[in-house]
């Protein structure tokens, strides 16, 4: 009854297909790694530690092309996050994972067991989780009920999670586009501090030590959900339910705390810890044993269980959350138990470190999996991929200029784009300020912590324009970085280091191969320039909907440092009499921008391309201003150009700005270039700031106090009352979301 | 003065309200776990926001259960201090300790922002700092802050000057009489749904809660006989 197949039968009848294996796999595993055919149990581990989601064997040797290491980076990828070195002996620990598919399936759950997964990663490093933010992207909510509902329901689960668990979400984006109405996107980021001594590893090793199991029980939720995330959705996905997890914070807040008080106080204890995440215990417990070159021996009878009746396969793969796999010196396995006891926990020795390297599981009286460790982890064939310029962009030729007559009425209809306009409505149903460390939350360039008993201050951000990747993968994989610094920068903070998740459709297709190549070379260029290495991340693949793939959305996550929080800078212009300055060019940059989309319903053309280096410079510049206390207020331009960043300024604080923009024509007051921002400077700093940003800067005016925003463009002035333009920019996502057609 | 703030399973503005008092105010803190059943030596007790044991139930109602509850009700009875914020109001109401209770918000969403409140009664243990009729501005961040009481019990706490803040402006959740905290008829059991001790620094925003945690260190120490 045990296995629901012979060996013989799944040679013969395949069902590993169904499990995203194929039969060269199966028959290199069998032919090469056994030399025996595998029984059901096994064959289903394999599938699942052999999937793209836990082995990335399509993406690792584009993944090669990322620097990841740098003198502060203390972990790279690997690890359950990255680990970054923030002086004084404290580390930052974080990482960004996408969830995808179960957000599109069901949008509540999969966003809460995003969230909580990313946490989970974060605390089992040894930090103590303290920040999050997340990278949303839907379909348009205009006239689609289902895609309001699944936005809604999105932010609930991120909200409703990170709520509970008492971690500030601080930032994030939330875009909308066409492209990802069959395929949401969320991707979590989470940030942990800790005392870099506390630091924790996925490790299993040491003979006779116990492999213990904490947390939630295990049930039937989520049983393929890393073989779910390697496939393509079609039609069929609503019979895909049962792949989608529940989760439970209050569950997840008590594991947390009793974690973090093994690590912290008894560090000696345990040997290491890991993160039950996708392909749950197979996946912990094969990876733990491979670090640390170990054997492993495990009684799945002993696995607490929420029902009866479940098969090995079945506990191995489950996804059920809130569940931790622990390694204990042997002899102090009760210890652990009192500890987890005290937050009503329940630790469970399930097996032990064995020498020899077989990772051999015993289920009701059997054996039922016998195989080396090394087989599940190490040996995962990596598929070579074909890959095909796109058509599309051989035959780009550069964006025609969109027209724009009235400035004034454009930029009204720009503030009002979902993706542009105030996502007030969604942020504030997290709390962004508990654990009172929040200096700016969200709705800035970056969200910025204090180090709670240090004069440091965090900006982190997340990043991801999936139109420029499409219009061209390697500069728009450039963008993507230079944007994500450009926001730390504007934050007054120096860029440490990033973390991605790499959004993209089926990997199958040569061009979708291509795009994913070339974007991750740009991103990799313009990492090793900016010495932000790559220190975790994921891949998401896959991302298609009845073969209609979404843009390319590279997101990158960046974490800075503001050595002197009293010097943090924000978007909001501070005083009357303030001069402004336009840093950076702005030509006719409207390749993917929203002015093109809402114009021309569409997005085409090639981008300019972007000299990281010359980027790399003027970073460099404008922080040494910010440090130097003489920048008042900085905003890079981003989605809906200029027009926006200068409204943005301006929201909230009652005061405007009188500009001339001498030869800017009325579109280009809506193009979205590279590495441009709006600064507010004090008038006796003019002429230092001037010295020391040079040809970047152009004085455009000042702040005034009158509350209107008045520019000066080419061929007309543009005068507009601040406080209706802001109205309009808070008014349009609410409207839309209470929106009945 | 000495305080304790009571950390129940799922609490997570504990460490908020112990920084408010311990690093900005420097005084004398600590933590207490919900498993104890004493409060001795303590002359006030907070009960943090949060979410208790998950709040799956009723928000509050599993934690009045707590050991350490029958030890906060007899510091309300000593005339000692007692403060609930956010999950800690939601733990008064459900302990009885404060008439009411905290229903769903009417947008029925979790809303975090910054709200103005009325002072609308400076006589309490918690509010002498500030003056009747000032407005001040303090965070809210809550899924369940509207109040409601029947009508009786309403006119009653308005006849005995029970609301000590109200809403100014828009009404962020729908409670009745624009109630953001009340106290009990003797002033020293205060339950509020905003967060003083998030508007404790000017780096964070703000710091019109500190004169409600002042005032509280202001007030003189009550010995019970038992002490």
């Amino acid at each position: 009854m045990e296995q629901a197949m012979t060996p013989e039968e799944i040679k013969e009848q395949r069902p590993y297909l169904d499990w995203s294996l194929t039969e060269h796999e199966y028959n290199y595993i069998a032919d090469s790694l056994l030399h025996r055919l595998p029984n059901y149990t096994e064959t289903g581990l394999f599938a699942a530690m052999w999937s793209e989601h836990c082995s990335y064997k399509k993406s690792k040797p584009v993944l090669r092309l990322f620097p990841n290491s740098g003198p502060r980076v203390l972990q790279g990828p690997g690890e359950g996050a990255g680990v970054v070195d923030i002086d004084d002996g404290q580390a930052v620990v974080f990482k960004a994972e996408s969830h995808n598919h179960p957000t599109t399936v069901e949008p509540y759950q999969g966003a809460a067991t995003g969230v909580g997964g990313i946490l989970r990663d974060i605390f089992s490093m040894g930090a103590r989780p303290i920040a999050s933010l997340d990278s949303l992207h839907f379909g348009e909510i205009k006239d689609d009920a289902t895609m309001r509902y699944k936005a809604e329901q999105t932010v609930k689960g991120v909200g409703d999670y990170g709520n509970c668990m008492g971690i500030p979400t601080i930032g994030g984006e939330t875009t909308f586009d066409p492209c990802y109405a069959g395929n949401i996107l969320l991707n979590a980021f989470s940030l942990g501090i800790m005392d870099q001594a506390d630091m924790k590893r996925g490790n299993a090793s040491g003979v006779g030590n116990a492999v213990m199991y904490v947390g939630a029980k295990t049930g039937r939720d989520g049983i393929h959900g890393a073989t779910f995330a390697s496939k393509d959705f079609s039609a069929e996905h609503a019979t895909q339910r049962s792949a989608v997890q529940v989760g439970d914070p209050f569950m997840e807040k008590l594991l947390m705390e009793a974690c973090l008080e093994v690590i912290r106080q008894h560090p000696y204890w345990l040997v290491g810890i890991q993160d039950m995440g996708a392909a749950g215990i197979v996946s912990s417990s094969a990876e733990m044993a491979s670090e640390g070159k170990s054997g492993m021996d495990l009684n799945l009878d002993l696995v607490p269980q929420r029902e009866p009746g479940m098969s090995a396969y079945e506990i191995m793969l489950s996804e059920s959350q809130e569940r931790m796999l622990l390694c204990v010196e042997k002899g102090h396995e009760k210890d652990v138990q009192q500890i987890f006891a005290k937050y009503e926990l329940e630790a469970v020795v399930i097996g032990r470190i064995t020498a020899g390297g077989q990772y051999v599981l015993h289920h009701d009286g059997q054996i039922v999996c016998d195989i080396p460790v090394h087989t599940l982890v190490d040996d995962v064939l990596e598929e070579p991929s074909a890959e095909k310029r796109p058509v599309r962009l051989s035959e780009a030729t550069p964006a025609p200029v969109p027209v724009v007559t009235d400035a004034l009425a454009t930029l009204k209809q720009i503030l009002q784009q979902p993706t542009v306009a105030s996502a007030r409505y969604f942020t504030q149903q997290y709390d962004s300020q508990v654990r009172t460390s929040t200096v700016v939350g969200p709705g800035s360039d970056a969200g910025v912590l204090r180090v709670r008993g240090t004069e440091k201050g965090l900006a982190m951000t997340t990043d991801g324009n999936g139109r420029f990747v499409y219009l061209d993968p390697y500069v728009g994989g450039i963008r993507a970085v230079a944007e994500a610094a450009a926001n730390i920068v504007a934050a007054g903070a120096e860029p440490l280091a990033i973390t991605d998740c790499l959004n993209y459709g089926d990997p199958n297709d040569p061009e979708i191969f291509w795009e994913l190549h070339h974007s991750v070379k740009g991103m990799a260029d313009a990492c090793r320039e900016l010495e932000t290495p790559v220190v975790s991340g994921n891949v998401s693949l896959y991302n298609e909907n009845n073969g209609q793939a979404i843009h390319p959305t590279s997101m990158v996550g960046m974490v800075g440092l503001i050595h002197d929080i009293q010097r943090v800078v924000t978007i909001k212009a501070a005083n009357a009499g303030d001069r402004v300055y336009l840093l950076g060019k702005i030509g006719d940059d409207f390749a993917g921008s929203e002015v093109q989309k809402m114009l021309d319903g569409d997005i085409s053309g090639t981008l300019s391309p972007v000299d990281i280096k010359e980027v790399h410079a003027h970073l460099k510049d404008l922080l040494a201003a910010e440090q130097a206390g003489l920048v008042n207020s900085a905003h890079d331009i981003s989605e809906g150009g200029l027009g926006a960043c200068l409204s943005e300024v301006l929201f909230g604080t009652g005061l405007g700005m009188d500009l001339n923009f001498g030869k800017m024509s009325t579109a280009q007051l809506f193009a979205e270039p590279a590495n441009c921002f709006v600064i507010t400077v004090a008038p006796e700093n003019q002429q230092e700031i001037e010295q020391r940003l040079g040809d970047w800067a152009q004085l455009a005016g000042e702040v005034t106090a009158d509350g209107r925003l008045k520019v000066a463009l080419s061929n007309q002035e543009l005068v507009a009352d601040v406080s209706e333009l802001e109205t309009l920019y808070e008014e349009a996502i609410p409207c839309l979301m209470k929106s009945k057609a | 003065m000495k305080i304790a703030v009571i950390v129940f399973p799922g609490s997570n503005c504990d460490v908020d309200l112990y920084e408010a008092f311990h690093s900005v105010l420097g005084a004398d803190v600590e933590y207490v776990s919900h498993r104890e059943h004493s409060l001795a030596g303590f002359d006030a007790v907070m009960l943090p926001g949060g979410f208790s044991y998950g709040d799956y139930l009723r928000c509050g109602a599993i934690a009045r259960f707590a050991n350490i509850i029958p030890a906060v009700r007899q510091m309300a009875e000593d005339g000692k201090f007692v403060f609930g914020t956010c999950n800690g109001f939601q733990i008064l109401t459900e302990m009885g300790l404060l008439p009411g209770a905290l229903k769903q918000n009417d947008s029925m969403q979790f809303v975090c922002k910054t709200v103005d409140l009325t002072v609308v009664n400076d006589q309490t243990a918690f509010t002498s700092r500030y003056q009747k009729g000032q407005t001040i501005q303090l965070p809210i961040a809550h899924g369940d802050g509207s109040y409601y009481a029947d009508l009786q019990t309403i006119q009653q706490l308005e006849d005995h000057h029970q609301v000590v803040f109200r809403y100014a402006g828009e009404n962020p959740n729908g409670s009745l009489h624009d109630i953001a905290g009340i106290c009990n008829r003797q002033g020293n059991v205060l339950g509020m749904m905003p967060h003083p001790e998030r508007a404790v620094e000017v780096l964070l925003g703000g710091t019109d809660g500190l004169p409600l945690f002042q005032s509280l260190l202001d007030q003189q120490t009550v010995r019970t006989e038992a002490e």
